[in-house]
């Protein structure tokens, strides 16, 4: 496999692209694409991300995904952005699924150029790190490779067109600028993902406990000189937004309009046990328990692996110094995913890159990155019913592929028979999805738990 | 190998500023006009209304226009949002319900026609009910003990002076809370059943054979004219006012219609006129639906629905390509209003786009006398 990969590398990059090309501008996932055709349509009017409430998302990724849109912006004339179709109105208020803005494939495939980009950009930062972290080339090519065909990857970023791949972008150099010990341009990074979306703030408290103990040797005042330029850098950039920002109604968009827990839902999180049938008449009963744990898992979770590390890195024999962040980042990011109200496939991807960089290094194995991948991939598919027709409606609308009206109709049809949208995820493709995703999720943590125990990590090469 | 990783970083960084100045520097808006020339008057016996139209922007637009006869002056009513976290809530959060507040705030409403809205707390409301007529806006499902409880009623007089309740929630009336109450406690005399509705709109309009069991079963499926005219997009029907009783008393169905069985009809949006007033009904808690609570609550107060004849409204729905100019007359069988109130809105805007009213108010007497 290294040999064949390290022989056709270009070829089958070419390949991907043309993969990611082809889907690009057919597909989008109607209900988020139509947030960021008001994005588009309110920047462009003069209205900037917030002053119409379209765009809820935290003001680095407003910042970064504004820019990619310029060329939609002053290029494309506003007619082929998209249409209204207000058909649609009734059958998507009622099942959830359909907004009535329907965007057109050149709109599509014009915001989906540069999450490519982004994602090309992250592959050079990944290939470079883990060719001089391993030194070996064809490793890094095959973790190339593997990222560039994972059909999850694909369906998030080509064809679902989700954002998520720029705090990753953002986030991963953080985490090599701070192994070369640049804190304050790794904090600077660090900070802007938080800004994109707020996920990277669970690694704070452990990096600054890395910050602190990697330079176990240092005198008292370098090693508080350290912790300061790193949280200098970490704290700039989510500051200098909040205040810029904060006289548009983002900030209570953002904090007030955030929902509270409201249901035990199940996705890729601890809700999943909602669809198991014996189980779910305990859970109905028992939801406030549930809810409860839901609330503060994450808190004691994070608080429960903080203690972990501390208690069984011996400081004096520079563990830390040897110590891969990444399996921090996974850990957490799989605490996160499990006690998260909503668990979302595309989620997945925040930690992808880093679990990349722990099979190149050999210290889980590919299979897990391939199987976790799959889970996500199967849990898309099972979401809602038709939800593969679903994602092809602007061809659908644009090209008569699948006919818009049968597949309006479809739903129509669906809804008389079932009523709600609940009843439209394929349970049986959802559960096996999701126990996947718990199956490797437990022995990916329990791996990477014992690892830490056993304090067999390989050291660093930087 | 560091320098590489510099020059990555310091691209990313370059790109993230040039971001930031695109989004914080660009043009600012800029309203287009589609409008060329309105006027409205009484002919023939008729409310009239003709519009000269004209889509000078690069973009197809969708247009509605809405007229609604008066039959009374609107007033300027002041508006307020109650806000308490120290009482309990139903049917949404804390953050829901505080969120649909911004969105009232960021929308028409306060951005185009300078509305202010105030947020008042239970006790303030209290005051704000024995006070003159004005616009109250209770979306947390459970009303305080300080307006209204076993042996309190503040809301009824004050509905019969021209106050306008617009409700977001469980059952009106059905819940009285003390501060810190709450109301999923078994113990709780919080809970005061349909009587509380019946206390405060003199009828049962909710309390019918059946419920939908879940809210999902509960969503309105088929469209009312003035839900299509003002665009209006609630659809949940859990605790929605039951129609035969709305038209029995006068009132309007704005939402949309839930069919249970032949006879039993719920709509997701009712108005029911109580003395000088009434009280706007949706069908169930916000549940997440901030968004589209804050554009039908501001239509609804922007189109002077409260204080029109609403039943007899007409709108017309008009495209235009780019470039394209139309005209349309609008026209309303007098029936001795006194004025009206013509609305014209870019459907897909939301909240930035094109925007229009006009209030014509005491022309009928003169073509009336005419006749």
């Amino acid at each position: 496999m290294a040999s064949f990969i390290k022989k056709n590398f270009w070829f089958l990059l070419i390949i991907g692209f043309l993969i990611r090309i082809f889907f690009s501008g057919l597909s989008s996932w109607n209900k988020d694409v139509a947030v960021w055709y008001r994005l588009a349509n309110d920047i462009s009017e003069g209205f900037g991300a917030y002053g119409n409430l379209n765009f809820s998302y935290p003001p680095g990724l407003a910042i970064i995904f504004s820019l990619t849109l310029i060329p939609i912006i002053y290029l494309l004339p506003f007619a082929n952005w998209g249409v209204y179709d207000s058909s649609v109105t009734t059958i998507g208020g009622d099942t959830w699924l359909f907004d009535p803005i329907i965007t057109s494939p050149i709109f599509n495939f014009l915001f989906k150029i540069p999450i490519f980009a982004a994602e090309i950009f992250l592959l050079y930062l990944l290939y470079r790190y883990l060719k001089e972290r391993t030194g070996k080339d064809d490793i890094a090519k095959t973790v190339v490779i593997f990222w560039y065909f994972n059909p999850l990857i694909i369906f998030i970023n080509a064809i679902h067109g989700q954002l998520d791949i720029y705090p990753v972008l953002f986030l991963f150099l953080a985490m090599v600028l701070f192994y070369l010990r640049k804190d304050f341009f790794s904090g600077i990074l660090f900070g802007i993902s938080i800004t994109m979306k707020i996920f990277p703030v669970i690694f704070l408290p452990f990096i600054l406990l890395f910050v602190f103990y990697r330079d176990w040797h240092d005198k008292a005042k370098q090693k508080l000189l350290n912790l300061i330029q790193f949280f200098l850098g970490i704290i700039i950039f989510p500051i200098f937004l909040f205040f810029l920002f904060s006289k548009s109604e983002f900030v209570n968009t953002l904090v007030f309009t955030r929902f509270s827990t409201i249901g035990f839902e199940g996705s890729l999180n601890i809700g999943l046990i909602n669809y198991i049938p014996s189980l779910s008449n305990f859970i109905a009963k028992n939801e406030s328990l549930f809810l409860y744990i839901e609330k503060y898992g994450l808190i004691i979770g994070l608080a429960l692996l903080f203690l972990w590390i501390i208690m069984n890195i011996n400081k004096a024999s520079d563990k830390f110094r040897e110590f891969p962040l990444e399996i921090i980042f996974v850990l957490s990011l799989f605490l996160l995913y499990f006690f998260s109200q909503r668990t979302n496939p595309n989620y997945i991807i925040w930690c992808l890159p880093f679990i990349l960089v722990l099979c190149a290094i050999k210290i889980i194995p590919y299979y897990l990155y391939w199987l976790l991948s799959l889970s996500g991939f199967i849990f898309y598919l099972g979401i809602y019913s038709l939800a593969y027709k679903l994602l092809f409606i602007s061809s659908s609308k644009f090209l008569g592929w699948p006919n818009f009206q049968e597949l309006i109709n479809q739903y129509i049809k669906l809804r008389s028979l079932k009523g709600i949208i609940n009843d439209t995820i394929l349970e049986d493709v959802f559960l096996f999805s999701a126990l996947l995703f718990y199956l490797v999720f437990i022995f990916i943590v329990t791996r990477l738990l014992n690892l830490i125990k056993k304090k067999s990590v390989k050291k660093i090469s930087y | 190998m560091l320098k590489k990783y510099l020059i990555s970083f310091f691209l990313l960084l370059v790109v993230f500023c040039a971001g930031l100045i695109f989004l914080y520097f660009s043009k600012k808006p800029t309203e287009i006009n589609f409008l060329n020339e309105v006027n409205s008057r009484f002919e023939n016996s008729y409310l009239v209304t003709d519009v000269s139209l004209e889509n000078s922007s690069k973009r197809e637009i969708e247009l509605n226009l809405v007229l609604l006869p008066l039959d009374k002056k609107p007033d300027d009513l002041i508006i307020y949002y109650y806000f308490d976290e120290d009482y309990p809530t139903l049917q949404t959060s804390v953050d829901a319900y505080l969120g649909l507040y911004n969105f009232l705030v960021a929308g028409q409403l306060t951005k185009r026609f300078n509305h202010s809205i105030e947020l008042v707390n239970a006790d303030k409301l209290s005051s704000v009910f024995t006070k003159d007529k004005s616009i109250v806006i209770i979306a947390s499902g459970v009303l305080p003990n300080t307006v209204f409880s076993k042996d309190r009623n503040l809301i009824s007089p004050w509905l019969e002076k021209g106050g306008c309740l617009i409700w977001v929630g469980d059952g009106l009336g059905y819940y009285s809370a003390r501060k810190e109450e709450k109301i999923e406690d078994e113990k709780t005399d919080a809970k005061i059943g349909w009587e509380g509705q019946k206390e405060i709109l003199k009828k049962n309009f909710i309390d019918g054979d059946k419920f939908a069991e879940d809210i999902n079963d509960s969503i309105g499926e088929q469209e009312t004219i003035i839900s299509r005219a003002l665009d209006l997009r609630y659809q949940f029907t859990l605790v929605g006012a039951i129609n035969n009783i709305v038209f029995a008393n006068d009132g309007y169905l704005l939402g949309y219609n839930r069919y249970f069985n032949d006879t039993l009809v719920r709509n997701s949006i009712s108005f029911i006129p109580v003395g000088e007033g009434g009280v706007v009904i949706f069908g169930a808690g916000i549940m997440e639906k901030q968004r589209e609570l804050g554009w039908d609550i501001s239509q609804i107060i922007i189109s002077e629905l409260i204080f029109s004849e609403a039943n007899n409204l007409k709108y017309e729905s008009v495209r235009l390509s780019p470039q394209q100019k139309k005209r349309l007359r609008i026209e309303i069988k007098n029936k001795g209003y006194e004025g009206g109130s013509l609305i014209i809105f870019d459907k897909a805007g939301e909240v930035g786009n094109f925007y229009y009213k006009d209030i014509f108010y005491n022309l009928a007497k003169y073509d009336l006398k005419e006749e």
